[in-house]
């Protein structure tokens, strides 16, 4: 069947955050959230970013698909026997990380450099954005540092396989060897021959004025400021109209999704072969590289981006030696679901027990050993990281309101891809609006009176204050109680609405976390946004809804484990269409 | 829209690139060949760009009196000494039609060109528009180690749409980058051989790389173009840096240029610990005073001895800022400009204009204040309203500006409403912008979105 191209990624779609760091994926809030009120003439107005689901919006690239107004229903409704629209061709700089793990493997040298960091994006809260990602000034200079500082080394172990080239780097024959070698580890792929000719001109003329192993060094410095070491590439062969990926494209598509890294042997093997079409084949070098240790360490940084923690660890009035078992805690909690228990999202969500150290008994009460290190915490209190302290804490010196705002926010943006808009310019609440009486009064009953002294800001506030208020049962430092210091009771009862499947009434945080441990947006919000991280993209529901729910079509609950595999398939996928 | 980001991609034109694509000495040589035309030429002139956040509290932070009885009320005060050389304008519009009026409009307050996304750039801003023209990349620095991190709240400067330059923090790096031509000092010691070598084979190595990628660039769709092409133009500043042979022109700027006397300044710096953007500690006020009096004495330095002209130092984030009146750490700055606390907040605009009465001090000890625009920009006016601002600009008398006066510019409206943004009885921004181009030999008389603009400032002209 006839397909047409998507519309160019995020540079088009974007929205925007404000004040707090976090993605923007504006779904039906409660009625009466509008992106922007103006002039305190309480009007609403239909201005906002693209996809605020707020009306057209004049800026918008007539191309575009504009972002559903309810993302998740968007999800669902998709008909995905349908085959996909094609992806654009395009190419992908890669991360410090990808870096790396590129130039280490490449050079046989350890490489561990510190490169700028890259920006977080507006829309997906994560630093993977292949549009904002490119070759700032100060990125391009440490490159070239970079380079400078590792390819003397690895020039000279170069040498030792190439013995020619300490005296013979300027004959043809002597350097191809070399450069096909080397060109095609940092390249991921095998150099062609116009390549060969071009660098081995380059090595004969440094050969001409430089020892052997510093003209080496100068071919290997190019290289590894080449574009074709520096950008992942989705190209084929670069016709307009619809490409056919290569096979080496399709190997390090597999391997860098799963992995960070480029090609191992085996993959590069199965390119060579040509036997990367088949779906089976891709599934299983990418289960293989699932094991590594640089897959692993792409999910933790997943998780680390993922969370929207505060820093814990530089709090004051934190014991340090409980700050570090706390920050253990989240980072031990999705490892050990992820990888010893090749667990789901619903396992993150709904954990009635947690990993780490005793003395979090601080913070949870008494803890019970069980299976394979995990901590059973106290009954009916916990589920989750939802209700884990590192999640759950706030600085102490921060507002009440500000805690419940936070924490709401914090569920409807990462746990329900909703994000209520910031607030307007001319209705920023100050933390006496949101405590209008007074610091005595509890977060319900100053959340009560805020709802009646300020309703503008009440429409958007009811959509993610009262989730914040259900964690009330947890203080500052995620410590559990069922009343407040002063004696007044703590009431976290409600109802969760305009949240798909796991809208209902809740009795507290726990069964608020239970509702989205077990829905479908809880699940799809997930995969989406590890999607996002991973494929370096903002998702829109409209078009992208197959993607978001690839993984969960192929199973229910699938262990979070799968999504890199699911995702890489998706991406080593032959067609691209070009311009 | 897409005309007038057309209009606005000089970055990248054909030109531009054909310079990062030759071999050899023509690498940089219709840059400097377009300089030694304008050394011929009337006063080189030079900008710098001072930038606080979280606005002003209007009815202090301005002037009175027209030219001649010129007055400055009180968050002003720190500036009595310097009104010769001020300009103080109230009323400016920073015009848009998507009306954000807001901290997001950072990233608008020196383009003057909106699109789609609240916190995106569309153009490049008003330094880069100066340093296109000119052939010299602008320096874009920021005092506070906090800046970490790649952010919208950062996100004064555009090389051009999409692409935010970003900033430096380190003074090291700071003193590099202006003086990587090399400094007086530098050029009197002989090049050794070796070193020699080692320049003309990093020159070598980045003409392969500019030929290996313009081969790729012709492989990849329209739209990514611009990542390589961004690549290139990061390149051209690597090469500056790297083949760099100790020669400068000792007071080409027309100023005393002695630039080691500052670098020695470095060494003693204290180490600041970097901090998250919205989560600093207090006690930093002294380390953001130091650090931006040293970058400010590097700038100046730098416009004394011609090696930089244009300029931007970023002293505290959009929306965010350590408060150096309480000495508390940051967002309180933000915080305080949200409440009614205004002895706090006029204490903050107090110790700005003291940095900025510090900087006109740095810049007339070395001979450049009348050769130099300074602008002090807040980011916003007074509760995030982007409409009847209070601009300062110092300087630039050489150039033609006018110094000594307050500028009403009558402003129709309410600042909170949006409509004001738009309402053509208000005063465009962009034409502040119109007149320091203009100054600086920037012929173009529309600047920005050429629909906002009506030509320079009259009033700010001699």
């Amino acid at each position: 069947m006839a397909r047409t191209a998507q519309p160019p990624h995020s540079f088009w779609r974007q929205s925007s955050r404000a004040a707090l760091p976090a993605l923007v994926a504006v779904t039906s809030l409660v009625s009466g959230c509008q992106a922007d009120i103006s002039g305190g003439t309480g009007q609403t107005s239909t201005q906002g970013p693209t996809g605020m689901g707020l009306g057209p919006n004049p800026m918008t690239k007539p191309a575009d698909v504009p972002e559903p107004g309810d993302w998740f229903a968007a999800v669902q409704a998709a008909d995905c026997k349908v085959p996909d629209a094609l992806s654009r061709t395009r190419i992908r700089r890669l991360s410090t990380a990808q870096w790396n793990n590129t130039v280490s493997q490449g050079l046989a040298t350890p490489s561990s450099s510190k490169f700028p960091d890259d920006a977080l994006s507006s829309t997906t809260g994560f630093n993977t954005d292949a549009d904002l990602n490119k070759v700032s000034v100060l990125l391009a200079n440490a490159y070239f540092d970079a380079g400078d500082g590792l390819a003397p080394k690895a020039a000279t172990a170069a040498l030792q396989t190439y013995a020619c080239l300490a005296t013979s780097a300027k004959d043809a024959a002597c350097a191809a060897p070399f450069l096909k070698d080397f060109g095609a580890k940092l390249f991921r792929r095998p150099l062609t021959d116009e390549e060969v000719g071009r660098y081995g001109a380059f090595l004969s003329a440094q050969a001409a004025l430089d020892p052997g192993a510093t003209a080496v060094a100068s071919v290997l410095r190019a290289m590894l400021l080449s574009p074709n070491m520096v950008y992942l590439t989705e190209l084929g062969n670069s016709k307009p109209g619809e490409v056919t990926l290569t096979p080496y494209e399709q190997a390090s598509l597999i391997s860098y999704t799963v992995a960070d890294a480029p090609p191992d042997a085996a993959l590069v093997q199965a390119a060579q072969k040509g036997s990367l079409d088949n779906a089976a084949e891709r599934a299983t070098h990418a289960q293989r590289l699932l094991q590594s240790p640089s897959a692993r360490a792409k999910y933790a940084d997943f998780w680390q981006q993922y969370l929207p923690l505060g820093d814990l660890r530089g709090a004051t009035g934190v014991d340090p030696a409980l700050s570090t078992a706390i920050s253990d805690e989240t980072t031990q909690h999705f490892d050990k679901i992820v990888w010893q228990q090749s667990g789901s999202f619903r396992d993150l969500v709904t954990a009635p027990y947690t990993y780490g150290s005793m003395a979090l008994s601080t913070v949870y009460g008494t803890l019970t050993p069980g299976q394979n290190g995990a901590l059973t915490l106290p009954a009916g209190q916990r589920s989750g990281f939802l209700t884990q302290a590192g999640f759950l804490f706030i600085p102490s010196d921060a507002s009440v309101p500000h805690k419940v705002v936070h924490r709401g926010l914090a569920v409807r943006r990462r746990l329900l891809c909703q994000s209520p808009p910031p607030p307007p310019a001319n209705l920023m609440p100050t933390a006496s609006d949101l405590q209008p009486l007074g610091a005595d009064a509890t977060p319900l009953e100053s959340f009560t009176a805020f709802q009646s002294s300020k309703p503008a800001c009440a429409a958007c506030h009811n959509s993610f204050q009262p989730i914040g208020l259900a964690f009330e049962e947890f203080d500052n430092m995620g410590k559990y109680r069922t009343i407040y210091d002063g004696g007044k009771p703590i009431n976290t009862t409600g109802e969760l609405k305009d949240a798909g499947d796991a809208s209902g009434p809740y009795a507290n945080a726990v069964e608020i976390a239970q509702h989205i441990g077990q829905s479908k947006i809880g699940e799809y919000c997930f995969s989406k946004q590890f999607a996002e991280y991973s494929l370096g993209r903002h998702l829109n529901a409209a078009t992208d809804a197959c993607v978001i729910r690839a993984q969960s079509d192929a199973a229910a609950n699938a262990p979070i484990q799968k999504l890199a595999v699911v995702l890489s398939d998706i991406q080593a996928r032959t067609h691209r269409v070009h311009d | 829209m897409a005309s007038m980001n057309s209009k606005r991609h000089h970055v990248y034109s054909r030109r531009n690139l054909l310079r990062g694509l030759g071999a050899g000495a023509v690498l940089l040589s219709p840059f400097v060949r377009h300089r030694m035309s304008l050394a011929q030429a009337a006063p080189a002139g030079n900008l710098l760009i001072f930038f606080t956040p979280n606005g002003h509290i209007k009815d202090e932070f301005d002037g009175a009196g027209g030219s001649a009885a010129f007055t400055l009320k009180k968050s002003l005060a720190p500036l009595e000494a310097h009104k010769a050389d001020l300009a103080v304008i109230r009323g400016l519009t920073l015009k848009t039609i998507t009306e954000v009026n807001s901290h997001d409009d950072i990233v608008r307050h020196l383009t003057c060109i909106e699109g789609p996304e609240k916190a995106k750039g569309y153009g490049p801003s008003l330094d880069h528009v100066i340093g296109n023209h000119i052939g010299q990349r602008p320096i874009f620095i920021t005092p506070e180690p906090a800046r970490h991190e790649s952010y919208w709240r950062n996100a004064l400067s555009w090389r051009d749409a999409g692409v935010a330059e970003p900033f430096l923090t380190d003074p090291t790096k700071v003193f590099n980058s202006l003086f990587a031509n090399g400094t007086p000092a530098m050029a009197a010691a002989m090049p050794d051989q070796a070193a020699e070598r080692a320049r003309a084979r990093n020159k070598s190595i980045l003409d392969f790389v500019n030929a290996d990628i313009t081969t790729f660039r012709g492989r990849i769709n329209s739209e990514d173009k611009q990542h390589l092409d961004l690549y290139l133009d990061s390149l051209r500043d690597v090469e500056k840096r790297v083949t760099a042979d100790g020669s400068v022109v000792a007071g080409g700027g027309g100023g005393v240029c002695a630039p080691d006397t500052v670098q020695a300044r470095i060494a003693g710096l204290p180490v600041t610990p970097v901090q998250k953007d919205d989560n600093s500690p207090s006690g930093m006020a002294d380390n953001l005073q130091k650090n931006g009096e040293l970058m400010t004495d590097l700038v100046a330095s730098a416009f004394a001895c011609g090696t930089q002209r244009v300029a931007s130092i970023l002293w505290q984030g959009a929306s965010e800022g350590l408060d150096p009146m309480n000495n508390t750490g940051s967002p309180n700055h933000h915080s305080i400009s949200h409440t009614s606390d205004f002895t706090s907040w006029r204490g903050i605009d107090v110790w700005y204009a003291k940095r900025f009465a510090y900087t006109l001090d740095a810049l007339k000890k070395v001979g450049m204040l009348d050769k130099t625009i300074v602008v002090w920009i807040t980011e916003i006016a007074q509760g995030h309203e982007c409409g009847d601002f209070v601009h300062i600009v110092a300087g630039g008398q050489a150039l033609g500006i006018k110094t000594g006066q307050h500028i009403l510019y009558p402003f129709k409206g309410n600042p909170g409403d949006k409509a004001v943004l738009k309402d053509p009885a208000n005063k465009s921004l962009a034409d502040l912008w119109v007149t320091v181009q203009n100054a600086i030999g920037v012929p173009d008389q529309t600047f920005g979105d050429p629909k906002w603009c009506d030509g320079p400032l009259a009033e700010l002209k001699i």
